[in-house]
């Protein structure tokens, strides 16, 4: 499977123009990570990439076939979307709500069978939330509902998995549950695509990242080549300095990346406390 | 909720027991309606008169012509439009609710009710002929639905807000039109049938007005019963709905024609029932969960039983017949401040 994104251009109605030409390519196996400022359009890319907004100019290409000329329900069997906030009023049980994942699979007049309730079941198994299956999904945690939010849309059975900031309101643990999990779908032979506040994280998961700001990717590639300081000046308009470290575990290092500022204001609160150590 | 009651719950849902309960109901109720009247019949003459008009060749001989009329005539066809009237009403409220996400909705929101209150109103005033009178309120109506939707047309999609307010705006604007057709009309003859028409009543139905009238609502029943599982994706809003691949546009105006059809029809025979729209899905969703694909079913099943059991009510209440709006309302509004109460509506506001 292979996603190509060529010169997407989207405006709101208003005239308002959000993506100004962007292009990129994943293949199966990988983890595309958009990352950039809030407001930049990440959130816009990926509802068009999943066909709730139709783009105004540009076009993408699942494995060469022109996504727009995909009947919706075809489209929704391929690509899953997760959205950010996720703003259920009626009480579903879990396994009710992950089932409506079958909805691109099942013909308008027909209800799930036990066979989809099994691949509901198969779903919440695989993301660790089986034991949640009857609980009202409004009343979870809001970890173990983006862990049921990735089940309905395994559910779907996707080639390719959208995920709008899927850890920016999650804990360190849960954090690391779902982006564990997203690795282990794309060994599996997905293509997960997902925006992101943290620029660590995407020195950590992904295989490529687009650095985007007001539109556009300022640059596409590996993530050591796009996460440079320079870059991350451009995109987020502040000083960054990007941190190599030494892995505990092995031989390996980690990139990681910390405001200057931070570090500054970290440097002149350790002073005070060393001068007041003193006296 | 207490955990006592979520426990009880638990046991209901998904459970044999409540689809043997929930198919027994309407039949119940059906019966109790066939019992009840002004006109004492007992309840094994009642049967022994339905049986022998089912099977002839078992029972046909030693029942009065007076009992048969009162029967087959009389009560047998308003039982079928009470059953059918809750049935429809109750439906649209839950398919509204879910298509509006809202549960505030009811089988109302877009000015069926008002429009075709107006049309009644207005042939009442102008002809009297019950025949007309039908018709011209099916047709105000749907009109009022489709002036509705054409307004929350001027955006280029149909945002479900705007779709509300549209909806709010031709209500009232036929609910004023209504008032002027009670303040012209001649208040010794005309005005007292416009005003206990909007009152809503099944007193009188024959089977002439269910012969045209329960196609619609039949008919309608049986598409949002097999799209139920649909509504559950809707109900998720536009987005994901989308994302899942619905067509939110056309399932939005299939629901929407659908809810119109039969309600009209139902309004066009029994006046304005209010509240059954709105109360009976929050007291389905108590019972069955907020699963369309059992709480469709459930809807029906209900607001039938519901409306068979108030106009049983009505009629056996006291001497002079309540009308049936009236009664919705007073058993209606409190109990819907009961469920609010006590926090059993099942939704989750943010």
């Amino acid at each position: 499977m292979e996603m190509e994104v060529k010169d997407l251009y989207f405006s709101y109605p208003t005239g308002r123009e959000v993506v100004k030409g962007v292009s990129f390519k994943v293949r199966s196996g990988e983890i595309f990570c958009v990352l950039g400022p809030n407001g930049c359009g990440k959130t816009t890319l990926l509802k068009c990439l999943c066909g709730i907004l139709k783009p105004s100019e540009g076009s993408i290409f699942l494995d060469g076939v022109e996504a727009n000329s995909i009947p919706k329900t075809e489209r929704a069997k391929t690509i899953a979307y997760l959205p950010q906030e996720h703003m259920t009023l009626l009480p579903y049980r879990v396994l009710d709500f992950v089932v409506m994942g079958r909805a691109p699979h099942l013909s308008i007049f027909s209800t799930p069978s036990d066979k989809d309730y099994e691949i509901a079941g198969e779903a919440l198994k695989e993301v660790g939330a089986y034991h949640l299956k009857d609980s009202p999904y409004v009343e979870l945690s809001g970890g173990e509902k983006q862990l049921v939010l990735i089940a309905r849309a395994l559910t779907q059975q996707p080639k390719i998995l959208l995920l709008d900031e899927p850890t920016s309101q999650l804990d360190l643990k849960n954090q690391a549950i779902v982006l564990g999990i997203l690795g282990k779908l794309t060994r599996r032979g997905l293509i997960v695509v997902m925006t992101t506040h943290f620029p660590t994280h995407a020195f950590l998961h992904s295989s490529r990242v687009g650095l985007m700001a007001d539109g556009r990717f300022l640059a596409v590639g590996e993530p050591e080549q796009v996460m440079t300081e320079e870059n991350l000046k451009k995109a987020y308009d502040i000083d960054v300095k990007v941190l190599t470290v030494k892995s505990p575990l092995d031989d390996g290092f980690i990139k990681m990346c910390i405001p200057t500022g931070v570090i500054l204001a970290r440097r002149c609160f350790c002073k005070i406390e060393h001068a007041e150590e003193g006296t | 909720m207490s955990q006592r009651y979520k426990r009880i719950l638990e046991k209901v849902r998904g459970g044999k027991a409540s689809t043997v309960v929930l198919t027994l109901l309407p039949i119940l109720f059906f019966l109790v309606s066939l019992f009840i009247g002004r006109y004492q019949i007992s309840p094994d003459t009642v049967i022994l008169t339905l049986i022998s008009k089912i099977l002839p060749m078992l029972h046909s001989h030693n029942i009065p012509k007076q009992i048969e009329i009162t029967i087959i005539q009389v009560r047998l066809p308003r039982a079928i439009a009470a059953a059918l009237v809750g049935a429809t009403l109750a439906l649209s409220g839950t398919s509204f609710q879910a298509l509006f996400r809202n549960p505030l909705v009811s089988s109302q929101i877009l000015g069926v009710a008002s429009g075709a209150g107006f049309g009644a109103a207005l042939a009442l005033l102008l002809s009297g002929d019950l025949v007309i009178v039908q018709i011209s309120a099916f047709g105000f109506g749907i009109a009022a639905v489709a002036i509705s939707y054409a307004i929350s047309k001027i955006h280029k999609e149909t945002p479900v807000l705007t779709l509300v307010l549209a909806g709010m705006v031709v209500g009232a604007l036929f609910s004023s039109l209504t008032s002027l057709v009670k303040y012209v009309a001649d208040p010794y003859e005309r005005l007292p049938s416009i005003v206990f028409w909007l009152m809503g009543s099944l007193s009188g139905v024959s089977f002439k007005e269910l012969s045209w009238s329960f196609i619609p609502m039949i008919a309608s029943c049986i598409i949002l019963v097999m799209i139920r599982w649909r509504m559950n994706a809707l109900s998720l809003g536009e987005e994901e709905a989308k994302a899942l691949g619905v067509d939110v546009e056309k399932m939005r105006m299939l629901v929407i024609s659908c809810c119109t059809l039969m309600t009209s029809a139902a309004v066009a025979i029994a006046g304005v029932v209010g509240w059954v729209g709105l109360v009976i899905p929050h007291v389905c969703r108590m019972l069955v969960g907020p699963d369309h694909k059992i709480l469709v079913p459930a809807s029906i099943s209900i607001g039938a039983a519901y409306i068979l059991a108030v106009d049983s009510l009505a009629r056996a209440a006291s001497t002079v017949e309540i009308p049936l709006g009236v009664l919705t309302a007073i058993i209606g509004a409190p109990f819907f401040f009961y469920l609010l109460r006590r926090e059993r509506l099942g939704w989750r506001w943010k």
